[in-house]
């Protein structure tokens, strides 16, 4: 099961999200994004593969859920699930692998611009608790 | 004796300065422009850390400045101003922000508001029908990839050309509407795509059209050379490069992360991304920054198109005339005297806007003598205001000024403690009617959650940053 919630934040939006293991906090955070951008959608399932890179888990998290704002506002598709397979060291640093089915975005609510860096976190302690801003 | 407030020192009236020894890496002080009050609220914030954050970077110039409506961004503060030197300085897409060349178009009519009101509700709905929001719903203009090149060169002009506006929109525009520096190949694939659909569409959070009307004049000289008579409506656009420019941001942040390392340079906050202004990784950015600000100003010069298209409609034989089109959130490289010398720096205003004073050659010619029109946009319940640009705001901020009220809650907060449904009929109680996407979206731009405009305004203008011209009350509102 994993869940999130938003926090306060004096211009944008503040994300916690968490899980038992980073690939289900990742995948929450991901369905925040997707959640927060309020998109509906109709038509035939796809699926695909996303793979992404980066030196250290804060920067993973921030590449990852940037895919996912590319794939709301570029591709406008509407997110039905999100398996975050997996997420493991690498020797060049983290990588996160997951599979998304979407169908064709009808419409979207709000504009989310980016996943910013700023006071992007990953704690592991027990839980695996994420936090980022979203510039919107 | 200077007076403390927390870690500020008060260095003259609005002035307060933030010593290099707050915080280890400090290069340069940084300055606040604010009144006492603002001044115990900002101690206590984040936007403060930001502020020292900014001053840590290589070859920043003079100081790192926060306007009066400063608050805590990300990265950069917003309301935040900082030069480097072109030759041994930076480029930060952070210090740009996401929406690169979010702005203000401010149009005034031949009408009044007698002539308005009767009508705005009906005006306000075509407004809202005719002018895309964007989100998903796409433009009425779909680009090639070779419109989308041309576009990111040419800027306005490309509308323009294209029948969207009037040769005189371009000559009140920034930079006539079009950066020089603007390559597309600097842009990436994934920018082209985002943005592909999206020009001449609105955009949501706190992007809006609106309409309102000079209720005050403060100095008359500077408002007739402006256009803005007693009673007169105008229409103000706010809206930037869309998904376009977020992308670009997105883009280069992680480009200059990976080449930060590479050219030796540590940030405390990696939303700070930067890359010498001279590396190929700088040069680059700001070629694609000025794409992104030239689809911006292609996009604001469509929306004004299609503004001008239902005005029309409603009031034949209306005429809607540019006042000023100005960026916010952009970097330039500028040429400032800074003590004593003349420099060529590359100055970063994220939240602010620049302030060009009398007799600066780059002023459009009817502007000349009275310096740049400044659009301080308020709230969609209060006020915003024509300011224009001095002398001194050219000494002492590298030409800059505040660029709206600046946020007093969080969105969070705002939606918590107001319902988007009874603020619309408290605003048309109050002869202001509102239409959004959402109650949601709408409580979340409530007034309550800005601060007066007007208090900002005060200090630019009591600092001699800015001289007061008129004050502009909205009756409709669309926010995206």
């Amino acid at each position: 099961m994993s869940e999130y919630r938003t926090l306060d934040h004096a211009a944008d939006l503040m994300i916690e999200a968490w899980g038992a293991h980073l690939e289900d906090a990742f995948g929450a955070a991901a369905k925040a994004v997707a959640e927060l951008s309020g998109t509906q959608g109709n038509g035939a399932v796809n699926q695909v593969v996303v793979s992404v890179r980066s030196a250290d888990l804060e920067g993973l998290l921030v590449e990852w859920l940037n895919e996912i704002v590319y794939l709301i506002s570029a591709e406008e598709v509407h997110l039905v699930s999100i398996w975050v397979n997996c997420i493991q060291r690498e020797d060049q640093g983290w990588s996160c692998r997951a599979t998304l089915q979407f169908t064709k975005q009808l419409f979207r609510t709000r504009d989310i611009k980016a996943v910013t860096w700023h006071s992007a976190r990953v704690e592991i302690s027990g839980k695996i608790v994420v936090r980022f801003v979203l510039d919107v | 004796m200077s007076k403390q407030v927390g870690p500020l020192l008060q260095r003259a009236p609005y002035r307060y300065e933030l010593p290099e020894t707050y915080k280890k890496g400090m290069r340069v002080p940084g300055i606040l422009w604010v009144n006492e009050a603002a001044a115990r609220l900002i101690a206590e914030d984040q936007s403060l850390d930001q502020l020292a954050n900014v001053a840590c970077l290589p070859g920043i110039v003079g100081a790192s400045h926060g306007m009066p409506d400063i608050h805590a961004g990300y990265g950069f503060p917003i309301g935040g101003v900082a030069a480097f030197r072109t030759d041994s300085g930076v480029i930060s897409p952070g210090g740009v922000g996401y929406d690169i060349n979010c702005g203000v178009r401010l149009m005034k009519t031949s009408i009044t508001v007698e002539d308005v009101r009767p009508h705005i509700e009906e005006l306000t709905r075509r407004l809202q029908r005719d002018v895309p929001s964007g989100l998903a719903s796409e433009g009425e203009l779909s680009l090639s990839a070779a419109d989308l090149r041309d576009v990111m060169v040419q800027g306005a002009q490309w509308a323009v050309d294209r029948g969207m506006g009037e040769l005189q929109d371009l000559e009140f525009c920034e930079d006539r509407g079009a950066m020089q520096a603007a390559d597309p190949n600097a842009v990436s694939e994934r920018a082209v795509k985002r943005g592909r659909n999206q020009l001449g569409t609105l955009g949501s959070g706190n992007h809006f059209l609106e309409v309102c009307y000079v209720d005050s004049v403060y100095d008359d000289g500077l408002a007739e050379a402006f256009g803005l008579r007693y009673h007169t409506v105008c229409v103000m656009v706010h809206s930037g490069s869309r998904g376009f420019g977020h992308q670009i941001c997105t883009d280069y942040v992680s480009i200059m992360l990976k080449a930060m390392t590479k050219h030796g340079i540590h940030v405390p906050d990696r939303q700070l991304a930067c890359a010498p202004f001279d590396s190929d990784e700088g040069q680059k950015y700001y070629s694609a920054m000025a794409c992104a600000a030239n689809f911006a100003w292609a996009n604001r010069q469509v929306l004004a198109h299609l503004v001008r298209g239902v005005m029309s409609g409603l009031f034949p034989g209306i005429k809607v005339s540019t006042v000023y089109d100005v960026a916010h959130n952009i970097a330039r490289v500028e040429k400032h005297v800074v003590e004593g010398r003349p420099l060529e720096l590359i100055v970063h205003r994220k939240g602010a806007t620049k302030a060009l004073g009398p007799g600066n050659s780059l002023l459009p010619g009817a502007y000349s003598r009275y310096g740049q029109p400044i659009l301080v946009p308020g709230d969609m319940g209060r006020y915003s205001y024509v300011l224009a640009g001095t002398v001194k705001a050219q000494e002492e901020t590298f030409g800059s000024t505040c660029h709206g009220a600046g946020r007093l809650l969080s969105r969070e907060a705002a939606k918590k403690s107001v319902d988007g449904s009874m603020l619309k009929a408290t605003l048309r109680d109050k002869g202001i009617f509102v239409l959004g996407t959402s109650n949601a979206s709408l409580a979340e731009e409530a007034p309550e959650a800005y601060k007066d405009v007007s208090e900002v305004v005060s200090v630019m203008v009591d600092a001699g940053l800015a001289r007061k011209v008129a004050r502009l009350v909205p009756i409709g509102v669309v926010k995206g």
